[in-house]
């Protein structure tokens, strides 16, 4: 017995049409399991994902064009479901420098592997 | 089956004897439990910067001023930045990676420094072929700007023989210093600093997969 790759396939394409959003905080406490989503989140950074699949992977691009958001210290980032409002990973960041209309866009990116033992 | 027949009731017990008789030929059944697993593996996530380079700026003060005509063409252009920059460079600022764990699976190369990779890859079945003096060059795998790395291990899957490094800089865009490491092995780095990369090289091999973890 084996998981297939058209089913690692499947489950891949399923979380790839769930998580179409991607956002930033400021808060840079330690990444738990149980946590629900961003802690302190900029409500204007929540911005659309540039998702692409390959054999058993995903990945998600994020972009905060320099026009966008806040001047503040970056910390911590989540891919959410705009549709079920579910957060789906929080990754925490010892700290971005950010500036609204400054000179740089923040990209930020992520891969998820689908493996079967 | 005797032992199932004494714990039922006198009635079940007489209805059991009419349909298999007083002594049935049962044979055992295995009941084997298989486990079956599927994992989402959480790979590293990468925050960088697309900031400006060399450029132009009508209006500013630090960047609208020209200088001389020096190595252009034909001394009248003025040059704003290196050719293919586009006047934007990237520069990472942090790379985390779960558990300290960095997992490739050489389906995408974000993760690959293409001018230092002479190994070819197959994307589409996550494959890196070598033939003699092949090398397999990764760009920064983990750095968060504060901690620096002491230990790491290297866990790949391949066939046939493959020499694997770890090298160490200050940052991801630092000078690298290389050391030589066995795979399966915890291994103390002789360098220890905050920007992490790996390297592979063979005559004849090929790898699928590789983990590194770190501390």
């Amino acid at each position: 017995m084996v998981m297939l790759n058209t089913g690692l396939n499947r489950i891949r394409d399923l979380v790839n049409a769930d998580i179409d959003k991607g956002q930033v905080g400021i808060n840079g406490t330690v990444a738990l399991a149980s946590n629900t989503g961003l802690t302190s989140p900029i409500s204007s950074t929540l911005l659309s994902t540039t998702n692409t699949i390959s054999d058993k992977q995903l990945n998600l691009k994020y972009t905060l064009l320099s026009t966008q958001g806040e001047t503040n210290t970056l910390k911590e980032f989540e891919l959410t479901s705009s549709t079920s409002s579910t957060s789906y990973d929080r990754i925490v960041f010892t700290g971005v420098s950010f500036t609204l209309n400054g000179s740089e866009d923040l990209i930020i990116s992520k891969r998820y592997f689908f493996r079967g033992l | 089956m005797a032992d199932s027949l004494s714990v039922r009731s006198a009635k079940d017990k007489a209805k059991i004897r009419d349909q298999l008789g007083n002594d049935p030929q049962v044979s055992p059944i295995l009941n084997a439990d298989y486990d079956e697993e599927a994992y989402l593996e959480g790979g590293p996530g990468k925050a960088e910067t697309l900031t400006l380079g060399h450029v132009w700026i009508a209006g500013s003060s630090t960047n609208a001023i020209v200088g001389s005509w020096t190595g252009t063409q034909d001394g009248q252009q003025l040059v704003v930045g290196p050719d293919g920059t586009g006047g934007r460079t990237n520069q990472i600022e942090e790379i985390i990676n779960p558990n300290n764990i960095f997992h490739e699976h050489f389906r995408d190369e974000g993760y690959i420094n293409s001018p230092l990779t002479s190994a070819t890859i197959n994307l589409t079945t996550g494959t890196v072929t070598f033939t003699t003096g092949d090398i397999l060059t990764s760009s920064c795998i983990a750095y968060n700007g504060v901690t620096t790395y002491t230990s790491s291990r290297i866990n790949p899957v391949s066939s046939g023989t493959l020499s694997y490094s770890i090298g160490t800089a200050n940052s991801p865009s630092s000078p690298i210093t290389w050391q030589s490491v066995t795979v399966s092995t915890n291994t103390t780095l002789t360098n220890p600093n905050k920007a992490l990369f790996y390297k592979v090289s063979s005559d004849n091999a090929t790898l699928t997969d590789i983990d590194i973890s770190y501390s």
